[in-house]
């Protein structure tokens, strides 16, 4: 544990990693959506009509489409950057590894705990008094604590992952392999849809046993899966 | 930077400079000399061959190892020193001079008004 | 967590036929070398041989494509004891580009156990590195002077130093070898140093590794290899009766004087017969050494009469 907890440090030595980041990802989903409010607010009424809000609610999946965008450049960045270091200081590949999943586990709580405290200021503050909904959607569990703090994490943590597989993979194989690791995943998910769609009953009812989880789990494999490909290049990464 | 000879091993050259520096009296006898990391600091050279200047000098019984002290200058050395050096003067600087006297062509009358000039 | 390995396991580095290919070309091939620890070797060649290369395969950077490589008796591959012993800053070494200088130094203190805090702000200083400037922004000489910040307050065991002085100035050189001294006779380890301004460091080396063509030419001591090459400058004809069937390393013509770089020592022979043929004998330096060895290559090399492996110090 001590060796790879060496690697952890490395990628906290940016501080912003594990601070900044999460929340800001966050808050400037959360301006993004006061933005648009106030925008349809000046054009109908303040506050805005029951109708609308009640489409904010359903519709706002600006947290969910916020994250990836960050986390995945974060994730690539991050193997990318510190490997050639980590290396440079003793360290094996795997505990790099290792160390640097801690460190994503750290920025994927940090944004979730950050979300969890922006979904109860927007309560407290009646959805930001013009009732905007950003974090109180349906896409993080419609305003359910634990569920909205699952999602987030587990969003993040994917992403990241997602990224670091990416840059892995281009340490490892180069600038094709990056693209046919991207391939190969893009080729993974449509064959798993089609199974499911010829699937349709086995998996219809498992997703609705999962019930407001279905998302969260899927999720959650998903991230299993691009952990298990960061690590398999990670092992074949060379500088 | 290590201001030594090309061409001469360093070690040798080093232990040549220590043995100069004895016979100059900057260590007399039975004093200290700097130590192998010192004289590696001083000229900027590996401990090692700083270490193989002082064993030659060991060798040669110009200075030897007091246990946990480091090395010091033998008694006798710089009369040891002069004696030996002495005996390599002719080999050492009489026949190059002669060859070089041929080669212009001074006589050895010549020669020895040069030298009376100077001394 | 000791950073050294227990009394009586082997040490030291051994390499036993290795090799390195890039696709087809082979770069590196059968390089095999007992590197006894604490020593400072010298790795010397011309640009592009293979030096980082080699350094990089030692410590698992990139993989070997053939042979064994052991550093304590162990292969360093995901070997996290053994590797824990090592630093290897490359020359072009990449940083996180958006970390500060203080926050590489801060990383860093933690992969080795006996980081030597005090020695690092010391060394910064001397260097003048800038604390709070972003990687990106560190100019070549202030890469450099981290490398060397880094690579000397680690008191890893075996310590790489690539070209450790590109960008700096004479006098921060200067600083740099004094310090190194000072660290190897403090803390004597293994220090591999891969260098192409070889007459300045030849001094600091213990014992030279000559890369040329992808094989090791060259392995002695280095007070030997200084003075295992001599020039020899004169009318055409009398230099080569001269230079015999002794190996010549390289050439060069004016007219008809013929400058000829020899291999071996030069002798009172040599010295008598030059004079009455009026032939200039020069020391040829290290740097020129292997110089003539990158232009000339050496034939039917006997590394044997230039091999002084000590098997105990």
């Amino acid at each position: 544990m001590t060796y790879a907890r060496r690697s952890l440090r490395l990628y906290l030595a940016n501080r912003s990693y594990v601070t900044l980041i999460p929340g800001g990802i966050l808050v400037i989903m959360l301006a993004m959506s006061l933005v648009i409010g106030v925008a349809i607010g000046m054009a109908t009424e303040f506050p805005l009509s029951a109708q609308i809000q009640e489409g904010m609610r359903e519709n706002n999946g600006g947290a969910v489409y916020s994250i990836p965008g960050f986390l995945i450049s974060l994730g690539a960045l991050a193997v990318n950057r510190n490997f050639a270091m980590a290396l440079a200081f003793g360290s094996t590949r795997r505990h790099f590894w290792l160390g640097t999943l801690m460190g994503f586990a750290l920025t994927s709580g940090a944004t979730a705990a950050s979300a969890v405290v922006l979904l109860a200021l927007e309560k407290a503050t009646n959805h930001w008094f013009f009732g905007v909904y950003a974090f109180d959607v349906a896409a993080l569990g419609k305003g359910d604590y634990v569920l909205t703090f699952a999602s987030v994490f587990v969003l993040a943590v994917l992403s990241l992952a997602l990224g670091a597989l990416f840059g892995t993979a281009y340490r490892a194989f180069g600038t094709k392999g990056a693209l046919l690791t991207g391939l190969a995943a893009a080729v993974l998910v449509v064959a798993v849809t089609l199974l499911s769609a010829s699937n349709k009953e086995t998996v219809g009812s498992w997703l609705g046993a999962l019930g407001v989880w279905a998302a969260v789990v899927v999720a959650a494999i998903a991230a299993a899966i691009s952990i298990a490909g960061s690590y398999a290049a990670n092992r074949l990464a060379r500088l | 930077m290590t201001a030594f000879a090309e061409g001469r091993p360093i070690f040798l050259d080093l232990a040549d400079r220590m043995a100069d520096d004895i016979l100059a009296g900057i260590y007399p006898e039975e004093t200290q000399v700097p130590s192998t990391n010192e004289l590696a600091a001083h000229y900027r050279i590996n401990p090692a061959t700083a270490g193989k200047a002082l064993n030659r000098l060991v060798d040669q019984n110009v200075i030897y190892k007091k246990r946990g002290l480091g090395m010091f200058v033998a008694t006798g050395a710089p009369e040891a020193l002069r004696a030996s050096r002495r005996a390599s003067f002719t080999a050492e600087f009489v026949l190059p001079l002669l060859d070089e006297a041929a080669r212009v062509g001074l006589t050895t009358d010549e020669i020895v008004t040069m030298i009376k000039d100077q001394s | 967590m000791t950073s050294h390995p227990p009394a009586g396991t082997p040490s030291g580095i051994v390499l036993e036929h290795v090799t390195k290919r890039f696709g087809r070309t082979e770069v590196l091939t059968d390089i095999s070398a007992v590197l006894p620890p604490g020593r400072i070797y010298g790795l010397l060649g011309a640009n592009g041989v293979g030096k980082t290369t080699l350094m990089s395969l030692v410590c698992n950077h990139t993989f070997r494509s053939g042979g064994t490589v052991l550093i304590d008796g162990e292969d360093p591959a995901e070997n996290p004891v053994v590797l824990g012993r090592t630093c290897f800053i490359r020359e072009d070494q990449p940083y996180n580009d958006a970390f500060k200088v203080r926050d590489v130094l801060s990383a860093v203190s933690w992969f080795y156990p006996d980081w030597d805090a005090a020695l690092a702000e010391r060394l910064a200083d001397r260097f003048h590195l800038p604390h709070r400037t972003t990687c990106k922004k560190l100019s070549r000489g202030q890469r450099s002077a981290l490398a060397i910040v880094i690579s000397l307050a680690s008191r890893a065991a075996y310590t790489f130093l690539d070209e450790p002085y590109l960008g700096l100035d004479p006098s921060a050189r200067g600083i740099f070898y004094d310090e190194l001294l000072l660290a190897y006779s403090e803390h004597p380890r293994t220090i591999v140093m891969s260098t192409h301004l070889i007459d300045e460091a030849a001094g600091l080396l213990e014992e030279v590794l000559v890369l040329h063509e992808g094989r090791i030419v060259l392995r002695a001591d280095a007070d030997e290899a200084r003075t295992s090459a001599f020039v020899a400058r004169g009318l055409d004809s009398a230099v080569t009766a001269l230079v015999g069937h002794r190996e010549v390393l390289s050439e060069r013509r004016l007219g008809s004087i013929l400058s000829v770089t020899v291999r071996g020592a030069r002798t009172a022979d040599d010295e008598s017969r030059a004079r009455a043929a009026n032939i200039a004998l020069e020391a040829a330096s290290l740097q020129e050494l292997v110089a003539a060895i990158g232009i000339g290559g050496i034939g039917g090399v006997d590394t044997e009469s230039f091999t002084t492996q000590r098997t105990s110090r």
